[in-house]
C-alpha cells in the first residue's frame, strides 16, 4: 500500500490545485503538454505561464517518471521558479487562444455527433492529437514527422533519474548528450532557457526544438561547479522506432494498418504453447471487418488469419508485444509490402496447428 | 518508493491533499475544477497554480 505522504501536503500547500478531467475550451497554446499521456500536472503563474511540467512515460514502463517522491521534490522546486517570476515576469508573445473547437475538422466531427443525438461529454487529452493529424491531412499539411511529439530524455541519450529528475544516471555512447559531455552523476540545471526539475522540462525544450535540428545551450552541475556545454541536434534527430513509439494511443489512427488485434498472451498462457516467457505471442481478439475502414480486416480474413490465432513471429522482427507490433506496422510496412506472420492456432487435445500467413500491406 | 501508475498517482495527489479522509479536517485544500477563476484567484492570492490533467 502506498500512503500519502505528509511531505506532499506540505510541498502543495503554497498551489491552488486544479483538477481538470475535460479540455473543452482549453487554450491548447496555453495547457501545452504530451497528450497522449493519461497524466500530466503543470505547474503555472496566475498569467498563464508554465513554469514547469511533469509527468511522461516510456515504451517499457508507464511509470518510469512517476513517484511520490519525485513529485515532492519538483513541487518544491517549481516553487522557487514561481518565486523567481513573481519578481520578475517573462514578457511573452500574446498569441490567441486555440482550442480545440477551433479546429474545422473536429468542430465539424463535434456538429455531426450532436446531429446523431450522441454528443461527447468529455474531451479527453488525446483527442487533441487525433484533431490535429485529422485537419493536417484534410488540408494537405500534415507531416508524418509530426507524429515525435515531446521527445524524451532517451531520444539525445540520456536516462535521468526517477526520484532526483535532473540527475542523469546514464549517458548513451555516441549519443548527443554523450558529444556534448555529459556524463552520469550531472545534474541539469538549465536547456536553453527552461530550468530542468523533471523529464518533462526537458522534454517540453526538446518539443520546441526542430526537426531540422538546432543547437541547445545547457547548463549543469559537475562535482559542486556550474558548467556549460552546447547539445547539438542534427536534422532528423525526433525520429524514434517503433517500440518509442508504442505506447501511444495517437497510433492507433495511422495507416496501414494490419486489420486485427488483441492482447498479449500471460506467462502461463505462454508456457502452455512452449513458448519463453518473455517471447513475442498476442492472440488475436478482434478482426476490424465492419467501421469506416473494412478493408484491412477483410484482407487479413482472406489471407486465412482467425479470431483466437496466436501470433508469434512477424517476418523475423524482433518486437516486444502487441502495441509494438502495431506501431512497427504502422510506421515501417508500406502499401504493397508483404508480411509473413507466423501464427499458432489452438486446436483442442492437440499441439497447436502451425501456420504461415501472407499478408499484403493495404493502403 | 513503489512504482505508480499515472492513474494511481492521480488518485494519492487527491487523497494526499485531503480530500474524502481525515486529511480533510486537518488541512482544507479544496481541488478546483473551474480553471479560469481559479486563476483569477491565483492572481489575488498570488500563489501558482498546480493543474493535475487526467
Amino acid at each position: 500500500m502506498v500512503r500519502p505522504s505528509a511531505e506532499f501536503r506540505q510541498a502543495a500547500r503554497p498551489y491552488l490545485p486544479v483538477r481538470v478531467t475535460d479540455l473543452a475550451g482549453l487554450d491548447l497554446r496555453t495547457y501545452a503538454f504530451d497528450y497522449d499521456l493519461t497524466l500530466a500536472i503543470l505547474v503555472l503563474a496566475p498569467d498563464g505561464y508554465v513554469l514547469h511540467r511533469y509527468g511522461g512515460r516510456d515504451a517499457r514502463s508507464p511509470t518510469g517518471s512517476l513517484s511520490m517522491g519525485s513529485l515532492v521534490r519538483f513541487l518544491r522546486g517549481a516553487l522557487e521558479s514561481y518565486r523567481d517570476y513573481a519578481r520578475r515576469p517573462r514578457a511573452r508573445e500574446r498569441r490567441p487562444p486555440m482550442r480545440i473547437e477551433d479546429i474545422p475538422a473536429w468542430a465539424e466531427k463535434m456538429a455531426e455527433r450532436r446531429r446523431r443525438g450522441r454528443p461527447l461529454d468529455c474531451v479527453h487529452c488525446h483527442f487533441v492529437y487525433d484533431a490535429y493529424w485529422e485537419q493536417g491531412r484534410r488540408d494537405g499539411t500534415w507531416d508524418d514527422r509530426r507524429i515525435w511529439r515531446f521527445p524524451p530524455p532517451a531520444r539525445i541519450g540520456l536516462v535521468l533519474d526517477r526520484e532526483e529528475q535532473e540527475l542523469v544516471r546514464e549517458v548513451r555512447a555516441g549519443s548527443p548528450a554523450a558529444r556534448a559531455g555529459l556524463r552520469p552523476g550531472d545534474r541539469l540545471l538549465r536547456v536553453g532557457t527552461q530550468r530542468i526539475l523533471s523529464h518533462a522540462d526537458l522534454s517540453w525544450v526538446l518539443e520546441n526544438t526542430p526537426y531540422q535540428g538546432a543547437e541547445l545551450s545547457l547548463r549543469f552541475l559537475r562535482a559542486q561547479r556550474e558548467r556549460g556545454a552546447t547539445l547539438r541536434l542534427e536534422a532528423g534527430w525526433r525520429v524514434g522506432t517503433p517500440l518509442e513509439f508504442s505506447w501511444r494511443p495517437s497510433k492507433w489512427r495511422l495507416q496501414p494498418r494490419p486489420g486485427f488485434g488483441g492482447r498479449d498472451l500471460r506467462p502461463e498462457e505462454r508456457a502452455a504453447f512452449g513458448l519463453a516467457a518473455d517471447a513475442f505471442a498476442f492472440r488475436i481478439t478482434y478482426l476490424v471487418t465492419w467501421g469506416p475502414m473494412p478493408r484491412y480486416g477483410k484482407a487479413a480474413v482472406a489471407a486465412g488469419i482467425r479470431k483466437g490465432d496466436v501470433v508469434v513471429g512477424v517476418d523475423g522482427a524482433e518486437l516486444e508485444g502487441h502495441d509494438h507490433f502495431h506501431a512497427w506496422w504502422r510506421l515501417t510496412r508500406r502499401p504493397g509490402d508483404t508480411v509473413v506472420l507466423r501464427i499458432l492456432r489452438p486446436r483442442p487435445g492437440a499441439e497447436p496447428e502451425r501456420r504461415t500467413v501472407r499478408l499484403r500491406v493495404l493502403r | 518508493m513503489r512504482e505508480l501508475s499515472g492513474g494511481r498517482l492521480a488518485a494519492l495527489v487527491v487523497l494526499a491533499a485531503g480530500l474524502g479522509g481525515p486529511v480533510q479536517a486537518q488541512e482544507p485544500f479544496v481541488w478546483r475544477t473551474d480553471l479560469a477563476r481559479a486563476r483569477a484567484q491565483a492572481a489575488e492570492q498570488g500563489r501558482p497554480l498546480l493543474l493535475v490533467f487526467r
